[in-house]
């Protein structure tokens, strides 16, 4: 297996659940690169668990296609975790029987680690985690999600899809599953997390996807897709021709705007560099700009369309 | 962290599990509940068997027709007046009969309903689908360890039923005629077929029925409606003893004569153990186990194709 294949790899990835109902995911194309920890982020109803549920294998897109590590979803089975956003475990399991039942479920690879579910389920310290011996049915929320992500751990995959990770962690819980993924990012495995909290993913995500009504807005390494925005403040006039305005309010006497330019237009403008939320907020607010990948984000037949048209360009 | 892309997880040996033989284990563990239920039923029926054969109506029975048909006794057929337990006796092995032949299909029904309606509801199933063994795989297993466990008990059941009417033979307890009655079909492989028939039916009804108590009543019902709708069928194709005085000995087993020209109705071959000649028995039950597991095969197929449809 070559390691260029990207971790996830979308063309004109479209799903509907009804003939009558608009989709919702349409016309998604984008490239995760391996290694990366992505946040994957939109409003609830957006299609981030729908495009999960694609890369996991549970749902047949409708058009287009999606690869996942360079094989068909179903292929890679056995080297993805997925947590999905309902956390489903068996009530009636204790937490060391669902953690065999997960090994059971992946004997056939002989990857499974059943140290590094045991760290996630028990915890490091005592009174850290939770006991063996705890049904499913008495644990909380967030315990459950303790238990479907020492699964995903155990699993040892190479790229982890995990659906609203952090929603029902407390901020201990939060920080040591951080912890956790970091290291597992730093062994190489590609992290996708889903959140529509942007404050949780910020610090530990080092690439961006954004989907908005189905469709994905922006896509890349976090820091170049903040270095493409300009944020800037002042009193003169926007022209709108010359660069693409996500957003433009009134601030104090003059106004602020969010532009996808590193040029400052003529004028008296303060350009400042946003950071991820201000790019995040102004486009979830303003959905009708056009999409934005970075090159690492841009699916491989598209890097090629763009190369061809710069050498006709250039000829 | 980019630089990191080409390091992949290597396998860790240590802290790995032997895991041999431990599907088993998960398709146990999971429908201990629907395993409970099967293993209560069983050792129901054979407990019942046993009552009726060692308890008041079998001992009481084989005193009404001790001697009979010996020189200075009535004959076999002329039951006397005063033989409530004689009468108990057949009754309630005309009941065991029918719990055998239609009620265990519907029990093997619900197992397969609760082994998947379960896990589609609570979501379950994408947690399995989503780890290294296929869906496929996972359809098998779920099939396989409910399926041995069925045949077998459903199996032990039909030998223990076999064993009482042998023993309810050579004590001329056996009588024919009056009610419907199951034991045709209930002594031989066509009453194991059905359980996995019923087995199939209730997964089958697990994909489509969404939730667990759906599945539940539509699996239950739709087992019961499978052989119930078998009955007329194999009643037709079958010849049909008309004249009643061939009825003797038939299958092996001594039965009375019909009581009456049962042919007519659409339950003769059950209704009356003497409206059949006994070369017909292992034809009749080969043929109908055969066209039940054909039916059993299509139900696991659509049952397989519907996982193929929802998982790419």
């Amino acid at each position: 297996m070559s390691n260029t294949t990207a971790a996830l790899e979308a063309a004109g990835l479209a799903k509907s659940y009804s003939r009558r109902k608009p989709a919702v995911l349409d016309e998604c194309s984008f490239r995760l690169p391996r290694g990366r920890v992505c946040a994957l982020v939109g409003p609830n109803g957006a299609g981030k668990s729908t495009l999960l549920r694609l890369a996991a294998g549970l749902l047949r897109p409708a058009r287009g296609t999606l690869h996942v590590l360079g094989l068909t979803p179903a292929r890679a089975r056995e080297r993805v975790a997925y947590v999905a956003q309902s956390k489903p475990l068996h009530p009636q399991l204790t937490v060391a029987e669902t953690l065999r039942y997960g090994a059971v479920l992946n004997r056939s690879t002989g990857r499974w680690d059943r140290r590094a579910a045991e760290r996630i389920a028990y915890g490091r310290e005592d009174g850290e985690g939770l006991a063996p011996d705890a049904r499913i049915r008495t644990l909380s929320g967030g315990q459950r999600t303790r238990v479907a992500l020492a699964l995903a751990f155990g699993k040892r995959a190479e790229l982890m899809l995990l659906d609203e990770p952090m929603a029902d962690l407390d901020p201990l819980a939060r920080q040591q599953l951080t912890g956790a993924l970091m290291s597992a990012a730093e062994e190489g495995t590609t992290i996708v997390m889903s959140s529509h909290v942007i404050a949780e993913l910020e610090g530990s995500c080092d690439f961006l996807l954004l989907v908005t009504g189905g469709r994905l807005r922006l896509g890349g390494e976090i820091e170049e897709v903040t270095a493409a925005h300009t944020l800037l403040t002042g009193t003169a006039d926007l022209d709108a021709s010359r660069q693409t305005v996500i957003e433009e309010r009134p601030s104090g006497r003059g106004r602020t705007a969010l532009v996808r330019s590193t040029e400052v237009p003529d004028g008296d403008w303060l350009a400042e560099r946003p950071n991820v939320e201000e790019v995040l907020l102004a486009h979830l607010r303003n959905t009708h700009v056009p999409p934005f990948l970075t090159g690492d984000a841009s699916p491989v037949s598209v890097q090629r369309a763009e190369r061809a048209r710069a050498q006709e360009n250039a000829a | 962290m980019s630089d990191t892309t080409t390091t992949r997880p290597q396998p860790r040996t240590e802290g790995r599990i032997r895991t041999g033989g431990q599907g088993l284990w998960a398709v146990l563990r999971l429908h201990r509940a629907a395993m409970w239920v099967w293993i209560v039923f069983v050792a129901g029926m054979a407990a019942a068997m046993l009552w009726l054969q060692y308890g008041p109506y079998g001992t009481g029975a084989t005193a009404v027709q001790q001697g009979c048909g010996t020189p200075g006794h009535r004959d076999c057929y002329s039951i006397p007046n005063r033989a409530e337990d004689f009468h108990q006796f057949g009754g309630m092995l005309d009941y065991l009969s029918w719990l055998l032949r239609n009620i265990a299909p519907v029990v093997a029904g619900w197992a397969g309903g609760a082994l998947i309606g379960r896990e589609v509801e609570r979501g379950t199933v994408e947690l399995a689908w989503t780890q290294a063994v296929t869906p496929v795989r996972w359809l098998t297993e779920k099939l396989a360890v409910p399926g041995v466990l069925l045949a077998a008990g459903s199996g032990v059941l039909v030998l223990q039923f076999r064993a009482l009417l042998h023993w309810a033979d050579a004590r001329e307890l056996l009588i024919a005629g009056y009610s419907t009655q199951d034991y045709y079909f209930a002594f031989g492989p066509s009453a194991v077929a059905y359980v996995l028939l019923g087995l199939a039916v209730g997964v089958l009804t697990g994909f489509l029925a969404r939730g667990t108590l759906s599945a539940l009543g539509i699996a239950g019902v739709a087992a019961w409606g499978v052989t119930y709708l078998v009955n007329p069928w194999r009643t037709r194709i079958w010849p049909v003893v008309t004249d009643v005085q061939l009825g003797k000995g038939p299958f092996g087993y001594a039965a009375r004569p019909c009581q009456w020209r049962q042919s007519e109705t659409i339950y003769s071959a059950d209704a009356c153990l003497g409206a059949k000649p006994a070369s017909l028995y292992w034809p009749v039950q080969l043929v109908e186990t055969g066209f039940l597991l054909v039916l059993t095969a299509l139900a696991v197929a659509a049952a397989y194709w519907l996982l193929r449809r929802r998982t790419p």
